[in-house]
Order: structure tokens, then sequence, then C-alpha cells
């Protein structure tokens, strides 16, 4: 029996659980065997990262990184009850002369509905009230469109010039109003010969994109329903997540998107995926790639 | 500040003093209680890595964010729930998506440490409450682990008391006959045959999937 805002499938599988005849002995049995685990202390190893970070914090007046984005011009949506996440499809296409890129302005409530690591807006959060918080961050991202020659051996230099662009140039399509895009850098990033070059974040982005870019790609990237479909198939029913950069280009010659996800921590979580990517249910990965910062 | 009885400032006066601009006043609030977010943590995360990164950046995030506590729940229970959900985004990122494959968390303790600090009893119980599915697990967590009440563990988790209820009901149903091999070596079911879950998508780092 589903009580009020309970999730049927709960519901159905305790249903399950008491005709499958799980005595209120045995439960108890459990219930006593989890009470007995041993408390655990914090390791010393753990703890020492722990406050160094937060005293790293308290010597930082910057903002971080989601909030320095987020001031760059991205749309602040409170969160709504009953619903954390603002769906993707509220991207602003930015003129015809800059059509290749969008500023996909995600308004995510997702630190103080207790949602850090990388992702947003979580079931958690879209359950109900958030007792004893309110929204306090928002984040970005601009999908770019660099027609950048990505290849398994320079995927991780080329994903952290990625990320490092997005986040030093969060609003360079904006600006120029013309086609930008990473390419130059990511190149860079490649190498000459599209090997594993140490790459620049510091390198500039230039005026133009790459004519390698294919019209599918362009479609993901441009058009906020398609991009949005394909990162709800990446998120595979978990909770929606933040992309920090999508770059349009190609993979081993063959149209594709990168998207770079943070992976918790100095990890990014790299995905490769056609254009395709969202329809059939699928997000029609290529390759993934779990990359340190 | 509003003090406990012990003389010492509560969680409540720790954080405000901290958002009026007290430098330790969250660090004294974390040492508070950082073993036992640690301990939901790992309990939840199944992996000593992957907690500690989750209780790093739900902590840095608390302190961010303490401006935005309303105060109409416990800081404690304000900060388990960051906590938490850090945890459960981990868990899920690593599981519902082409991540490296759990670890073995099914047949190991999450922490090395754990083989002292545990009985052979205690890690397979561990062992098995590592292999439910994480929504169960963190309820059970709560619940039984640590001894929050429904409620309460409603809050941190975001979901209605029934819905906690039923999840740590299915949780208890699926530990019952893996700890019958606890409970009686000679039955079968035990820890070792349970098979932890498997990334639906089974992507390794750096592989094609195509």
């Amino acid at each position: 029996m589903s009580g009020p805002g309970e999730d049927p499938a709960d519901a159905q599988d305790a249903t399950a659980v008491d005709e499958a005849g799980l005595d209120p002995v045995t439960q108890d049995r459990v219930a006593a065997a989890l009470a007995a685990l041993p408390a655990l202390a914090l390791p010393d190893d753990v703890a020492a990262r722990l406050h160094a970070a937060l005293a790293a914090e308290r010597d930082t007046p910057a903002p971080a990184a989601e909030h320095a984005v987020a001031s760059a011009g991205a749309t602040v949506t409170a969160l709504q009850p009953r619903r954390a996440r603002v769906p993707r499809g509220n991207a602003a296409v930015l003129g015809a002369a800059a059509s290749v890129v969008v500023v996909l302005a995600l308004g995510v409530a997702w630190v103080a509905s207790g949602h850090v690591g990388g992702t947003s807006g979580s079931s958690a959060a879209a359950a109900g009230a958030v007792p004893g918080a309110s929204p306090v961050n928002v984040f970005a991202v601009h999908p770019t469109e660099s027609g950048v020659g990505y290849t398994p051996a320079a995927l991780p230099a080329q994903a952290r010039t990625l990320v490092d662009l997005s986040t030093v140039h969060p609003s360079a399509a904006t600006v120029s109003g013309a086609a930008t895009s990473p390419a130059g850098a990511l190149t860079s990033a490649s190498g000459p010969s599209g090997g594993t070059a140490g790459a620049s974040s510091s390198g500039s982005i230039p005026a133009s994109r790459s004519s390698a870019v294919a019209p599918t790609v362009t479609a993901l990237l441009t058009t906020p329903s398609v991009l949005d479909r394909c990162l709800q198939e990446l998120e595979a029913g978990g909770p929606p997540l933040r992309p920090l950069a999508v770059d349009g280009g190609t993979f081993r010659s063959a149209p594709a998107v990168v998207v770079v996800l943070s992976g918790g921590g100095q990890q990014l979580a790299v995905y490769v995926v056609t254009p395709a990517c969202g329809q059939g249910g699928d997000p029609h990965l290529l390759y993934y790639a779990n990359v340190t910062r | 500040m509003s003090e406990q009885d012990t003389g010492t400032p509560d969680d409540a006066a720790l954080l405000a003093a901290h958002v009026a601009g007290d430098p330790g006043a969250f660090e004294v609030l974390v040492r508070r209680h950082q073993d036992r977010l640690w301990a939901v943590a790992l309990r939840t995360v199944g992996d000593r890595e992957d907690a500690a990164d989750a209780l790093q950046n739900a902590l840095v995030a608390a302190y961010r964010s303490a401006a935005g506590f309303r105060g109409d729940a416990a800081v404690t229970t304000w900060l388990h729930r960051i906590v938490v959900n850090a945890c459960l985004d981990v868990v899920r990122r690593r599981t519902a998506r082409p991540t490296d494959p759990l670890p073995e968390a099914a047949r190991e303790p999450a922490d090395p440490r754990d083989r002292f600090a545990e009985s052979d009893t205690a890690a397979a119980v561990a062992a098995a409450l590592a292999t439910l599915p994480v929504d169960q697990r963190a309820a059970l967590v709560l619940v039984d682990v640590h001894g929050y009440g429904v409620e309460q563990a409603a809050a941190i988790l975001g979901v209605p008391t029934g819905t906690v209820k039923s999840r740590c009901a299915r949780g208890r149903a699926r530990l019952a006959p893996m700890l019958a091999g606890v409970w009686n070596p000679a039955a079968p079911g035990n820890v070792e045959a349970a098979q932890p879950a498997q990334p639906p998508r089974g992507a390794r780092n750096g592989e094609d999937l195509r």
C-alpha cells in the first residue's frame, strides 16, 4: 500500500517483501546484526586532507569555480519544491552567427539541497522540501564546436584543456558574437601529431571554428532538447549530471561530441558519444576515460 | 552564542558563528561530527577513496552554503543530508554509468582497517551490506547501523518515511539469506555467494565501447 508521497515502486516492493514472508524476527535479527557493526573513526590521513581542504576554503576568499561561472552570466533559477532539476531546455541559442555555440544555462540549486560532488538535483532533492537550507549555487555549461579530432591518446589533455577553457572563458561565445571555440588550444593539447603533448590552459581561443564539424554534431549541440536527451541518457537513471564542458568534433575521424563531467575530487569523467546520442534511449557511447585533472 | 550543558557552543551556534565570520567555528563543528559522518559515508559508498572524496566535497560545500541554512532542521541532519547525497551521487555515477567497476566491496571490508577493527562476523555483515542497492544501503546505514529514527532518516534522504521503511524492509530481506551463512556457517547463501551489481554498460576506463 502506497502512502502519501511514497514511491509506488518502493511500496510495491515492500508488499513483495511482506508476501515473501520475511518474518519480524528475521527482520530484527538483521537489524541487530547491522547495529552491531563497530563504529568507524575518521582515519588520520582522510582527516588531514579534509581539514586542509576546509582551511584552504577559509583562506581563499575568491568564489568557487561554479560560483564564478554562475556569475559570468548564467541564468539563476531557484530550486523548485518537488523538482530540483531545471530542464536543460532552458538554453539560449545565441544568434545565427554564433549558432555553433550554445549557452546552456542550467540553474540548479544543488549544494544547499545536499548535492555536491559533481551532480545536481538528484531524486533526493526532488523529493521534497529541503530542511534547513536554501539554494545557493548554480552552474552553466557552454557547448562548443571545435571540430577538433579527439583521439584516445590525446583525450586526457584535451579534456583538461576543454574544462580549463570552459572555466576561463565561460562566455567567450557570447562576447565575440562570432563562432568561437577552443579549437586552437585543443589542437595544441593534442600535440603536433595528435599525441599526448601537455595542454596549456591559458591557450588563446581562436576566433573561428573548424569547418570539420558535421551538421549532425551541430544539431546535437545547438538543439537544447536534443542535448538534454543525450545528457539524460548519460545519466542512465541516475541523478542529473553536471557537465563541465561539451564540445563537438571528431573521434577517429567520425563526428563526435565530448562530454566532460566532474568525476569527484580531481577526476574528470570523459564521454565520447556519436551525434545520435540520446536517440533510441541510448547514449551512443564511443569511448570513456577517467582523467585526473 | 548558545551553549550546550558542557559549556561548549552547540551546533547551531557554531554554524551561526561560521556564517558571521568566525574562522574556526566550522572546523569545530566538523570535528564534532566527522567520525559519524565518515562512518555513514564509508558504509554507504563502500570504497574508502570515494567515501573520502564524497565527505570532503560535501563538507566543503556545506562550508560554502552555510549561510543558506535556515535552521528548520538540526544541523546534524543538514550535514548528514549533504554527505549522504554526495555519497549517493558517487555510487550512482559509479554504477549507473560506465566507470570503473564496483570495488570488491562484496568480499572485502571497505576500509582495510576494518580487517582489524571488525570481527569476522562484523566484516561479513559489512560486506553483505555493501552488496545492496545503494538506496537500500543508505537507508539501512542510517536506520539500523547508526540508529537514526525513520523520520530523521527520511529527512536526510529526502524521501517519505514510508519509502525509508520499505527500503529498510527490502534491504533486510536481501541481507537475511546472506547472513544465514554468518549465523550458521553450514547454511547456504553466505556472503561469498553474493555477487556485486555490475555496471549496466560495463565499460572500463579507457575502453572503446563500440
